[in-house]
């Protein structure tokens, strides 16, 4: 049981670290920003009392160090360093690994702790480097004021036969609350003996202080439909939030007890300034509570199980499909179509669910380049577009590795040093822009730095000194950043002379096409290198157009679809070196037939034009029988390097239809051609 | 302790010969009903793929992978799905002539191969075993895993 209480603990800790080093690089932008140092106190705060919970006591006691520099820095005795957010990311790691470990054990462990504790006690025990930046304390007042709410008297006194319209006064004020924080009184002065009592008779009234943002004419609104009904009393008594005011609270009771009722003089009387900080801080407070219920934690592997299920069922309602249309009867048609309206909406949904912003993860890059530039004395600014893009967390998952390794290289090898960019009369400073954005049904990726790039000429003469190509060969450009991400192409002992640029690419390249995606790099010798990963959006379920080739059934995804065209027997005779002339467009066609190595047809067929990179491509197929959503699903371990098939897919009658890549498709096919010259 | 002197085997018939592997790898025996779909671009041993409850599963041709003559197929042909790891991922279905029985082996009655060298993608055999008057060859089905792999 503990040991559940602990993982949770875990977990929520390392959300609790991602914060505070997402905090702490913001930080070092702006080292006065209040808020941004609250942030890190609290983050720390918890760290400590939930280490000491759950038996992390030296993340607990070694977190209560740092916890005082920080309570030192937001109490303005202490100024935020270079060295202080330095120390404090060193810090951050230390708490890494005790939330890996839990309490140390090994006594060089000890050390390194013990160290490091000296040095953040260090920052407490200097005695003076008290922040005297008057305009801080002034700015976090000017935050407190522009809080624009104001607080109301509302007195409320339907007539007794309110009641007999069917009004229900408890409403009225349950819109109240709904304006903003308001504290009901109810006022029972009026209210006859027992024996005098009609109970179709309203004899109670109210009185409310209300703070809200909303205007005067809202609140008045509320009571549009009893105008007549009662006498009602609005009164703006301050521009501020006094629910929480000492003399409010002092006045409620008073009249709680009967012994001052309440009313407007009164309450315009008291002077009620000084104390609209504490009341904006509850909204904070308040607004902060909402943000947490609008979210909740759910095991990754529920959500999977979630997603499996809706795969699922959308093969199931496939089958209902088919039978409800072989069998014609209205009714089931009806139903079934109904129900594949519900199970699309619900394969949406929970592919929607699965999906998480690449947010998460920028820290780390974040974090690595303000490391690595650091060791390496190099000044850069790392730029991030797009981080609210969200993926599928599978292909987050095999994406994390690959792009650290190309940031790292990036940063390592791209950049140039401060000196060096001078006297190539570039900024000293240099960039790299993480960019990404979704296009059609992919996510593209770019990474781009303004570094020494890469020389084309260079990796041609080493592809062919490594035997990979034979000289002679025309290859465009594009075709020669290819060859960076061959097998055999970089290796250790060249990092000098390729400036390390392309070192494990193949490794990359690999990774991504695991996940489906693609790799490319373009670059221009000292101004910068781009590499572009495009993305598929989901791993699990497509919208494809279902194909026939030789009989067997294929699945095309319809994103990458453009256009369909028939293609007669007298068309055919039109191709002329794999080129086709169509609707006033020449583009160069794929026979699948060909690549399957099936037979040629005879019968008429059907071109599928489909994007490819920024070409259009045409691919030749038997027949074209029409949209179908379908379920990916893996060919198994022993056909994962089947490159052209990405999966398969169970049909409605139990059958086996195989999902075309088509990128991987025309890639394969040309590449082959490649190599047989 | 007793479970450790047995080994319990499946056997299987590929023309004339009998072979037999781990059967606590076994997760299903199918007969062959020609609803393997193809895979275009696949290696000769692999037949293709077959949906099981769902799942979908490649199929390999012993034969092929042993290299011995294709015999006709009858109504005995079958498909024997293995995972050679506890993952889905890692199934896949063996199509052999016959499927023979499951039996018990002491371990001690497990003699070398009398086979001296492998046979088509098989490099070594785990071993040979009499039984019934039979000579029944062990396969050790991770070799013939790392084997198809590293052919792919």
């Amino acid at each position: 049981m503990i040991d559940k209480f602990r993982a949770k603990f875990v977990e929520e800790s390392l959300d609790n670290v991602h914060d505070l080093e997402e905090a702490l690089l913001l930080l070092e932008n702006d080292k006065s920003d209040k808020e941004i140092i609250e942030r890190i106190f609290r983050a720390m705060h918890s760290l400590k009392g939930g280490g000491a919970m759950f038996g992390f006591n030296d993340l607990s006691e070694f977190t209560h160090h740092l916890e005082t520099v920080f309570d030192w820095v937001r109490n303005n005795k202490l100024v935020v360093t270079d060295d202080l957010i330095s120390l404090t990311f060193n810090a951050i790691d230390q708490i890494k690994h005790f939330l890996q470990v839990g309490d140390l054990t090994e006594e060089s462990e000890k050390k390194d702790l013990e160290i490091i504790t000296r040095k953040v006690q260090q920052f407490v025990s200097k005695p003076s480097e008290i922040s005297s930046s008057p305009e801080q304390t002034i700015s976090s007042e000017v935050k407190v004021e522009t809080d624009d709410s104001k607080s109301f008297f509302i007195q409320f006194k339907p007539h007794r036969n309110i009641l007999q319209n069917g009004t229900n006064p408890l409403f009225l004020l349950d819109d109240l609350h709904a304006l903003g924080e308001a504290v009901v009184l109810y006022n029972g002065s009026k209210v006859p003996e027992l024996d005098q009592l009609d109970p179709q008779e309203c004899f109670i009234f109210w009185d409310v202080i209300l703070n809200t943002s909303e205007p005067i004419n809202e609140i008045q609104d509320v009571f549009i439909f009893v105008e007549d009904e009662c006498d009602l009393e609005i009164t703006e008594i301050f521009s501020g939030n006094i629910i929480h005011h000492p003399v409010l609270i002092d006045l409620i009771d008073k009249a709680k007890k009967g012994e001052q009722a309440l009313s407007s003089n009164l309450l315009k009387s008291v002077s009620w300034s000084g104390e609209k900080k504490a009341g904006s801080g509850e909204k904070k407070k308040a607004q902060l509570k909402e943000h947490k219920i609008s979210s909740i934690r759910v095991a990754s592997t529920k959500i999977d199980e979630l997603v499996n299920l809706v795969s699922e069922l959308v093969t199931i309602q496939a089958q209902l499909n088919l039978y409800a249309e072989n069998n014609g009867e209205p009714q089931i048609i009806s139903l079934s179509e109904n129900i594949q309206k519900l199970s699309r909406q619900l394969r949406d949904n929970a592919f929607e669910i699965s999906l998480i912003p690449l947010q998460n993860d920028l820290m780390r890059f974040q974090r690595l380049v303000r490391d690595l530039s650091k060791e390496l004395n190099k000044e850069i600014d790392f730029i991030i577009e797009g981080g609210d893009i969200e993926l599928d967390k599978n292909i987050i998952e095999h994406l994390t590795d690959p792009l650290l390794h190309m940031i790292r290289n990036c940063v390592d090898h791209g950049i140039e040093m401060p000196d060096e960019r001078i006297k190539k009369g570039k900024s000293p400073k240099g960039t790299i822009i993480f960019k990404a954005y979704y296009e059609g049904a992919s996510v593209i990726i770019k990474v781009i730095d303004d570094g020494k790039g890469i020389d084309p000429e260079f990796i041609l003469n080493k592809a062919i000194s490594k035997g990979l190509i034979d000289e002679g060969v025309e290859l465009t450009k594009s075709e020669i950043f290819d060859l960076v991400f061959m097998s055999g192409f970089s290796t250790k002992d060249n990092v000098s002379d390729l400036s390390g640029r392309g070192v494990g690419m193949d490794v990359v390249k690999r990774k991504i096409g695991e996940i489906r995606g693609e790799v490319s790099i373009d670059s221009e010798p000292d101004k910068g290198t781009t590499i572009t990963l495009e993305l598929p959006l989901t791993l699990s379920i497509i919208d494809g157009l279902l194909v026939t080739i030789a009989k067997s059934q294929y699945v095309i995804p319809i994103s990458s679809i453009e256009k369909i065209f028939p293609l007669e027997i007298e068309d055919q005779k039109n191709i002329f070196n794999n080129v086709i002339t169509m609707d006033g467009e020449q583009f160069p066609i794929v026979e699948l037939r060909g690549v399957f190595n099936e037979e040629k047809s005879e019968a008429k067929q059907h071109i599928i034009q489909v994007k490819y990179e920024n070409k259009k491509v045409g691919i030749v197929v038997d027949e074209v029988i029409g949209e179908y959503q379908t379920v990916v699903k893996p060919l198994g371990r022993l056909l994962r390097n089947q490159d052209i098939i990405s999966g398969a897919s169970i049909m409605g009658d139990g059958t086996i239809s195989m999902v075309v890549d088509t990128n991987r498709l025309i890639h394969y096919h040309w590449s082959q051609k490649l190599h047989k010259h | 302790m007793m479970e450790v002197d047995f080994k319990t085997l499946i056997s299987f018939k590929l023309g004339d010969q009998t072979f037999a592997f781990d059967s606590l790898l076994v997760r299903n025996i199918l007969p062959y009903e020609n609803n393997v779909t193809k895979v275009p671009n696949s290696k000769d041993f692999v037949l293709g793929i077959i949906n099981l409850h769902g799942i979908i599963v490649p199929v390999t041709d012993m034969r092929m992978i042993m290299d011995i003559d294709e015999t006709a197929i009858t109504k005995d042909t079958s498909i024997i799905i293995v995972s050679p790891e506890d993952k889905q991922e890692s199934q896949f279905g063996i199509l052999v002539d016959v499927v023979k029985e499951v039996f018990e082996v002491k371990k001690a009655k497990i003699g070398p191969s009398s086979f001296q060298k492998g046979m088509g993608l098989i490099e070594t055999f785990e071993g040979t075993v009499q039984e019934n008057d039979e000579f029944i060859h062990l396969i050790d089905l991770k070799h013939v895993v790392s084997q198809i792999e590293s052919k792919n």
